[in-house]
C-alpha cells in the first residue's frame, strides 16, 4: 500500500486542518448560523441552575408562589425555544458535515478512477475500500460536532463560572471549576492509554474478520481435505486474542466512566462541606446552594461529552490524513495535451525497440522488442509463464509506459492519444473475467445503448443463447456475487460477449479460453474467424493448439522475441515453439 | 436443498417470531449454566449497589431541611457529608465491580457464541454456502453476536433491566415516603417520556438499517469497481463508474440525514425534558413547601431522585429494543444452527480399508434446482488407475468429482467404496485420504509451506520437497523473496494463476492421497511446465486411485479408463484407443490436431 502516514506531530495537524478548509469554506454560512443557535441554547442551559436559585431564595423561601409561577413558566418558554435552536443547529451541522463528506467520497473515488495501474498493483481493495468509506466516515466529527461543540461547552464552563464567582462565591466557584482540570487530564491520561488498546482491537477485529472471510470462501477446500479441527483451533485462538482486547477496553471504559461519576459525587461533597459552612455563617443563602449542586450536574454533561469526543477527534485526523495522501497521489501516466486524432479502424500496431520494468528495482520484463502487426491481422504471443505476453497487452492498453522505445498505432505513437480514445477500438478478454453489480444485461454493455437485437445476436455467436434462455429472468438476472451462479466458462464466454458488443476494431485475448472445453472452443473459434473479420488481434494461449490459424506467431522468453512465424514455418523450423508443441501433444 | 427442509425452516422462523424474547432467552441459558457464580453474584450484589444509590439523597435532604429549621450545626453538617462520601465510595467501588464484571461476561459471551457457531458453520454442506453471500456469514459470526449486540443483551441487557427495575423500586418507594403526590406528579410524565423514547427509538432503528444497508451497497460497488480496475479501465468506464457512485453516495447521504434527524430530536428531548420536569417539580413542590405541607430538603431530595430515575428508564426501553435486536440475531444465527445437515456421518463408522481400494459407482444421479443434472452413472475404478472424465462445457464432470470425498450426496444410486457404501466411512478420514485440486485453486493468507501442509501433521520435510518436485514449484521458488516461507494472499505477495495452481498441487499431493482427484487443474500452466507435471505425476501416483479432467489428449492417452459424459449421462467409456473411433470424442478433442505422435 502506497499511502503510509508519515509520523503526525501538530505542524502536520495544522496543515492538515488548513486542507480541509476549502471543503468547509462553501459552508460558513451553514456554521455561523449554527454558531449563533449554540450561543443562544448555551445561555438557556446556562441559566437553568440560576432560575433554582431565585426559585429558592426569592419565591419558595418568601412564600411568594405567583412570583414562582411566572420565573418557572418564562423559563419553560425560554428553554423551549433554546431546545429548537439547539435541534435546528445540529441539524445544519449534521447536514453539512455529511454533505461535505459525500462530495469528499466522490472526490476520492474519481482521484481513485484516474489514478494508474502501476499504483493499484501496489494497493489492497479492501484497504481502498476503508479510506473512501471509513475515513471519510471518522472525518464526519471534524466538520460537525468537534469545533462547535468545544467552542459551545467552553463558552458555557466559563459563563458559568462566571456567574457563580462574581454573583456568589469565588471560593467554592474555584472548588467546582477547579474539577475540570482534574477531569481534563484524566480523560488526557484515559485516551492516551486507550489509543494503542483501541488500535489493537481494530487490528483483532479485522483479523477475526478476514480469517472468518477466508474460511468461508475457502470451504470447499476446507472440506474437501477434511481440515474443520485445524481451522476451529484456528479462529478459537483468534476469537479468543479479540476476547483479551475486548476485556481489557471495557475494563478501561467503564472505570474511568465510573471515576467521572465518582468525581461528580465528590464535587457535591466539597460544595456541600464548604456551602454548607458558609450557610452555617450566614454568608450564603440556601438556594445558592441549590444551585452550586446544579451547576455541577450541567457542568458533567458536557465534559463527559467533550472527554468521549476526544478520541473521535484523533480519529478523524488520523482519517483526514489518510484521506488528503489518497488525494495527492499523483498519476503518472501523462496525459497529451494537445492529442492527435486517431484515423478510422483497422489499425496497424507496432512495438518499436520497447523496454519495460514494472519498477526501477526489478528486472526487464520486455529487452528491446519489436514487432509490426499489419491492420487485421490476427497474431498469437506464446512463450512460458513470465515472457511478457501480458505486459504487451498492458502496454499496448497503456496502463502502463515502455521505459524506453514506442508502441504506435498506424504509425501515430499512443502516447499522443487520447487514452479515451485510444481505449475505446480496444475490446478485451481476459482469464479473469470481472463482474460488477448489476444485471447480465448491464455487465454485457456496461451502460452503452444496443439494440436488443445486436445484443442477440453476438450473445448466439459466442454459444449463450441458451444460457441466457435458461435464466429465470434472461438478460434482467442479477449477477451474483462473483458471478457464482455461473460456470467458469459462462463467465468466460461472456467476457468475450461483452468485448465483441463493442464492436471494437483490435481485440485483446488474454488466456481467453483457458476453462473452456476444446469443442465449445472450437465452435467459439469458427465464429471467431467471421468475428474478427477486418479487425487486428492480438491472443496469448498456453494450448497452442488453439493458435494454429494465426497470421504469425511471436515466441517470447525472458522478454525477448526469439521466434516468428506461421504454425507452419515454426513447425519446419523445429525451434522453441515446435518443442513446446510437440511437449503438448505426447 | 431441498423443499421439505425449506418448510421446516419457515415453520422455524414463525415460532421464533412468537415468543421472541423468550425464545433469545432460552438460547442463552446454556452459555449462563455454564458460570452459575457469577450469575449469583450479580443477582445479589446489584441491589446492595442499588441500595447504597438510592440513600445517598437521605442526606443531602437531611442538610437541607436542617438548613430551612436553621438548626444547622457543624457536627450534623460533618456527619452527613462524611456519610455521603462514605456511601458514596462503597457505591463507586460496588459499582465498578458490577460493571466491569458484566462487560467481561459480555466479551466472553461473544467468544463462546463465536467458537459454537463456526464449529456448526465449519460442517455445514456446500448448499448452505451457495445460500448465503460470504459477507453475510461473516456477519452472522463478528457483528450479530459482538459484545456490543448480542453478548451485550446476554449479560448487560438482561441485568441493567434488572438493575433498572430496583432503581426505579427504590427511587419510587423513597419519593412515595416523600409526598405522594408529588410523586404521581413525576412519575406520569416520566413514563411518558420513557414511552416516546422506546417510540421513537423502534423508528430510529428502521432507519439505522437503511443506512447500514447503504454502506454495504457502497462497499459492494467499490470492492468490484476496484478489484476490476483493468475493466474499468480499459472499457474507458471511468464516467460512468464515478456517475454511479455518486447516486450510492446520494443514497447514503439521504439514509443518513434521516437517520441523524430522529437520533438528535431522540437525544435532545431527552435531556431536555427532564430539566422541564425538574421545574415543574420545582413549581408544583414549591407550592408544597410555602403552604408547609413539604419541607425544602424534601424537594431537593426530589429533585435528585429525578435524575436518579432518568437513565433507569433508558435502560428499560433499551432493553426492549435491544431485545428486539438480540431476537433478531438469534434468529439469524438459529438459522445457520439449524441448517439442515446435507452430509450426515456414520453413527459407527467403519475402519478405512487395509486392503487396496475399489471405488464403484452405481447408476449414480444427481440434481440441481436449475441445472446441471447427472444421470445414471456408473463405473469401476481401482488403486493403481488413471480415470479420466471428459466431456463439453456442463456435461458434469466437476459435479461428479464433487460427489466422491461426498462434497454432495447423489440423489439416487450409490458410491462403494470396496463394496460398502461411502456413507459407512468415517467423513473426515475419507477427505483425509482423498488429494483434491479444484479448478480454481482457493489458498490461504498464510506461507507457502503453511499452505502446502494445510495443517497436518507429522509430514516429513523429504514428503514435502517430493510433492513440491512434482507439482513443478521448485522452479519458482527463488522468485519468492523467503522461498517457502514467503506469505501469500491478503498480506502477502500476489500470486499468478498459475502459481496458485501448483501450490494447490502440492496441497493434494503432500499426504500422499490413497484418491487423488485433479479437477482440470493445469488450465494456467504454460505447455513445458505442464508437461514436465503430469511426466512428474506418473512416477508419483503408483498405487493411488487417480480421477481427473484436463482437455489435454496427452494426458487422456496415459488414462486407463475414460469416461466421455454428455450432459450428464455416460456416452462412452473405454482407453483412448478405442473412443477414437466414437464421433463426440472425436469431435471434442481429435478434431483440428494431428493425430498424437
Amino acid at each position: 500500500m502506497s499511502v503510509t502516514q508519515p509520523p503526525s506531530s501538530s505542524a502536520r495537524q495544522r496543515d492538515l486542518l488548513e486542507r480541509m478548509w476549502p471543503w468547509a469554506k462553501p459552508y460558513a454560512r451553514s456554521f455561523a448560523l449554527a454558531l449563533s443557535l449554540l450561543l443562544f441554547t448555551s445561555l438557556t442551559k446556562m441559566l437553568g441552575p440560576f432560575i433554582l436559585q431565585q426559585a429558592v431564595d426569592s419565591y419558595i423561601l418568601p412564600g411568594n408562589f405567583k412570583g414562582l409561577v411566572w420565573l418557572v413558566a418564562s423559563y419553560i418558554g425560554l428553554a423551549l425555544l433554546g431546545f429548537a435552536a439547539n435541534y435546528i443547529e445540529i441539524l445544519e451541522l449534521e447536514k453539512t458535515g455529511q454533505r461535505i463528506i459525500a462530495d469528499l467520497k466522490k472526490r476520492a473515488f474519481d482521484h481513485l478512477l484516474n489514478l494508474d495501474l502501476n499504483w493499484f498493483d501496489r494497493s489492497n481493495t479492501g484497504q481502498l475500500v476503508s479510506r473512501i468509506e471509513n475515513d471519510a466516515n471518522e472525518m464526519k466529527v471534524l466538520f460537525s460536532t468537534v469545533f462547535t461543540h468545544i467552542f459551545g461547552n467552553l463558552l458555557m464552563v466559563l459563563g458559568m463560572f462566571g456567574i457563580m464567582a462574581w454573583q456568589y462565591d469565588l471560593r467554592l466557584a474555584v472548588y467546582v471549576v477547579g474539577l475540570c482540570p482534574v477531569i481534563l487530564i484524566a480523560a488526557l491520561t484515559f485516551n492516551k492509554w486507550m489509543e494503542p488498546v483501541l488500535i489493537n482491537l481494530r487490528k483483532q477485529v479485522a483479523e477475526v474478520n478476514g480469517l472468518l472471510t477466508e474460511v468461508i470462501q475457502g470451504i470447499a477446500t476446507i472440506q474437501v481435505f477434511g481440515r474443520q479441527q485445524h481451522f476451529m483451533t484456528e479462529i478459537s485462538q483468534r476469537s479468543r486474542e479479540k476476547y483479551r482486547m475486548d476485556r481489557r477496553s471495557n475494563t478501561a471504559f467503564n472505570t474511568f466512566f465510573n471515576l467521572l461519576f465518582f468525581i461528580q459525587t465528590l464535587g457535591i461533597v466539597l460544595v456541600l462541606w464548604f456551602g454548607g459552612d458558609l450557610v452555617l455563617r450566614g454568608h450564603m443563602n440556601i438556594g445558592a446552594l441549590v444551585m452550586f449542586m446544579s451547576f455541577i450536574r450541567t457542568f458533567f454533561v458536557p465534559i463527559m461529552f467533550l472527554s468521549s469526543q476526544f478520541s473521535e477527534f484523533q480519529k478523524g485526523i488520523a482519517a483526514a490524513g489518510r484521506m488528503f495522501d489518497l488525494l495527492d497521489q499523483q498519476a503518472t501516466l501523462k496525459a497529451s495535451e494537445t492529442p492527435e486524432n486517431l484515423t478510422s479502424g483497422p489499425y496497424t500496431i507496432e512495438f518499436k525497440n520497447v523496454w519495460f520494468r514494472y519498477s526501477e528495482t526489478s528486472d526487464w520484463v520486455l529487452r528491446d522488442l519489436s514487432f509490426v502487426c499489419p491492420a487485421g491481422e490476427h497474431w498469437a504471443l506464446v512463450g512460458p509463464t513470465g515472457s511478457g505476453k501480458t505486459t504487451i497487452m498492458s502496454l499496448l492498453l497503456r496502463f502502463y509506459d515502455p521505459n524506453r522505445g514506442q508502441i504506435l498505432l498506424n504509425g501515430l505513437d499512443i502516447r499522443n492519444l487520447s487514452v479515451n480514445e485510444l481505449r475505446s477500438c480496444m475490446g478485451l478478454v481476459l482469464q479473469d473475467v470481472t463482474f460488477f453489480p448489476g444485471t447480465l444485461r448491464s455487465n454485457l454493455t456496461l451502460g452503452a445503448e444496443i439494440p436488443d437485437a445486436k445484443l442477440q445476436r453476438v450473445i448466439a455467436e459466442v454459444g449463450l443463447d441458451q444460457l441466457v434462455n435458461r435464466l429465470p429472468e434472461g438478460y434482467e438476472t442479477e449477477i451474483s456475487e462473483g458471478a457464482r451462479n455461473l460456470s467458469e466458462g459462462e463467465r468466460q464466454l461472456l467476457s468475450f460477449g461483452r468485448a465483441l458488443l463493442r464492436n471494437p476494431d483490435i481485440l485483446i485475448l488474454d488466456e481467453a479460453t483457458s476453462h473452456i472445453d476444446p469443442d465449445t472452443e472450437r465452435s467459439l473459434q469458427r465464429a471467431m474467424s467471421t468475428l474478427l473479420e477486418g479487425r487486428t488481434a492480438l491472443m496469448i494461449a498456453h494450448r497452442l493448439v488453439t493458435i494454429e490459424q494465426a497470421d504469425q506467431i511471436l515466441v517470447l522468453r525472458y522478454g525477448e522475441l526469439v521466434e516468428q512465424g506461421n504454425h507452419r514455418e515454426l513447425m519446419a523450423r523445429e525451434g522453441v515453439y515446435a518443442e513446446m508443441r510437440t511437449l503438448q501433444t505426447v | 436443498m431441498g423443499l421439505n427442509s425449506l418448510n421446516s425452516l419457515n415453520a422455524l422462523n414463525s415460532t421464533v417470531r412468537k415468543h421472541s424474547l423468550l425464545n433469545t432467552l432460552s438460547w442463552l441459558w446454556p452459555y449462563w449454566k455454564e458460570m452459575p457464580y457469577r450469575l449469583v453474584f450479580l443477582i445479589i450484589a446489584t441491589p446492595m449497589m442499588v441500595g447504597f444509590g438510592v440513600w445517598t439523597p437521605q442526606f443531602i435532604k437531611n442538610l437541607f431541611d436542617a438548613m430551612q429549621a436553621q438548626s444547622l450545626t457543624r457536627e450534623v453538617l460533618n456527619q452527613n457529608v462524611t456519610l455521603l462520601l462514605g456511601i458514596g465510595l462503597l457505591h463507586f467501588a460496588l459499582h465498578s465491580l458490577i460493571q466491569n464484571l458484566r462487560g467481561w461476561t459480555n466479551c466472553y459471551f461473544e467468544h463462546s457464541f463465536r467458537v459454537r457457531l463456526s464449529h456448526v458453520m465449519l460442517r455445514l454442506g456446500l448448499g448452505f454456502f451457495q445460500r448465503f453471500r460470504t459477507g453475510d456469514i461473516t456477519t452472522r459470526l463478528v457483528d450479530d453476536i459482538s459484545e456490543k449486540k448480542l453478548g451485550w443483551f446476554a449479560c448487560s441487557g438482561i441485568f441493567r433491566l434488572y438493575e433498572a427495575f430496583l432503581i426505579i423500586g427504590g427511587c419510587l418507594y423513597c419519593m412515595l415516603q416523600l409526598h405522594v403526590g408529588l410523586t404521581l406528579l413525576t412519575a406520569l410524565p416520566m413514563l411518558a417520556v420513557a414511552l416516546f423514547y422506546v417510540r421513537s427509538s423502534r423508528q430510529a432503528q428502521t432507519y439505522s438499517q437503511q443506512s447500514q444497508t447503504a454502506i454495504s451497497e457502497l462497499n459492494a460497488y467499490l470492492t468490484s469497481t476496484l478489484d476490476g480496475i483493468r475493466v474499468v479501465k480499459a472499457y474507458g468506464q471511468e464516467q460512468r463508474a464515478s456517475k454511479a457512485f455518486a447516486h450510492v453516495v446520494e443514497n447514503q447521504y439521504s439514509k443518513d440525514m434521516a437517520l441523524a434527524r430522529i437520533k438528535s430530536l431522540l437525544e435532545l428531548s431527552y435531556s431536555r425534558f427532564a430539566e422541564i420536569g425538574i421545574l415543574v417539580v420545582f413549581l408544583a413542590g414549591g407550592w408544597l413547601v410555602i403552604q408547609g405541607q413539604l419541607k425544602l430538603g424534601s424537594l431537593i431530595a426530589f429533585n435528585n431522585y429525578i435524575f436518579m430515575l432518568l437513565w433507569p428508564l433508558v435502560d428499560v426501553g433499551q432493553f426492549f429494543i435491544k431485545g428486539r435486536q438480540a431476537s433478531v440475531s438469534v434468529e439469524r444465527v438459529r438459522e445457520l444452527e439449524n441448517y439442515p445437515p446435507e452430509i450426515t456421518q456414520a453413527n459407527t463408522p467403519l475402519p478405512w480399508p487395509d486392503s487396496s481400494l475399489e471405488l464403484s459407482l452405481n447408476q449414480v444421479s444427481f440434481a440441481y434446482p436449475h441445472h446441471q443434472i447427472l444421470n445414471d452413472i456408473s463405473f469401476k475404478a481401482q488403486a493403481g488407475e488413471i480415470i479420466a472424465l471428459a466431456g463439453a462445457i456442463g456435461s458434469g464432470k466437476s459435479l461428479l468429482l464433487d460427489l466422491i470425498p461426498r462434497m454432495l450426496e447423489p440423489a439416487q444410486g450409490e458410491i462403494k467404496l470396496n463394496g460398502k457404501a461411502l456413507q459407512a466411512y468415517d467423513l473426515e478420514q475419507l477427505r483425509s485420504q482423498i488429494g483434491f485440486v479444484s479448478q480454481t485453486p482457493n489458498l490461504f493468507s498464510a506461507s507457502i509451506r503453511e499452505n502446502i501442509l494445510f495443517g497436518r501433521k507429522g509430514i516429513s520435510d523429504h514428503e514435502l520437497q517430493a510433492a513440491i518436485q512434482v507439482a513443478q514449484i521448485e522452479q519458482d521458488l527463488p522468485l519468492f523473496s523467503e522461498g517457502l516461507e514467503t506469505l501469500i494472499g491478503q498480506r502477502g505477495v500476489k500470486l499468478s494463476g498459475g502459481q496458485k495452481q501448483r501450490i494447490a498441487i502440492a496441497r493434494a499431493l503432500v499426504h500422499k492421497p490413497h484418491i487423488l482427484i485433479l479437477d482440470d487443474c493445469t488450465s494456467a500452466l504454460d505447455a513445458e511446465t505442464e508437461a514436465r507435471f503430469w511426466e512428474a505425476l506418473r512416477q508419483f501416483v503408483p498405487g493411488m486411485l487417480v480421477l481427473l479432467v484436463t482437455h489435454r489428449v496427452a494426458t487422456l492417452q496415459q488414462a486407463d479408463q475414460i469416461i466421455l459424459l454428455k450432459n450428464g449421462r455416460v456416452a462412452a467409456q473405454g482407453n483412448h484407443q478405442q473412443l477414437s473411433q466414437n464421433s463426440l470424442y472425436q469431435q471434442l478433442y481429435l478434431q483440428p490436431s494431428e493425430p498424437a505422435a
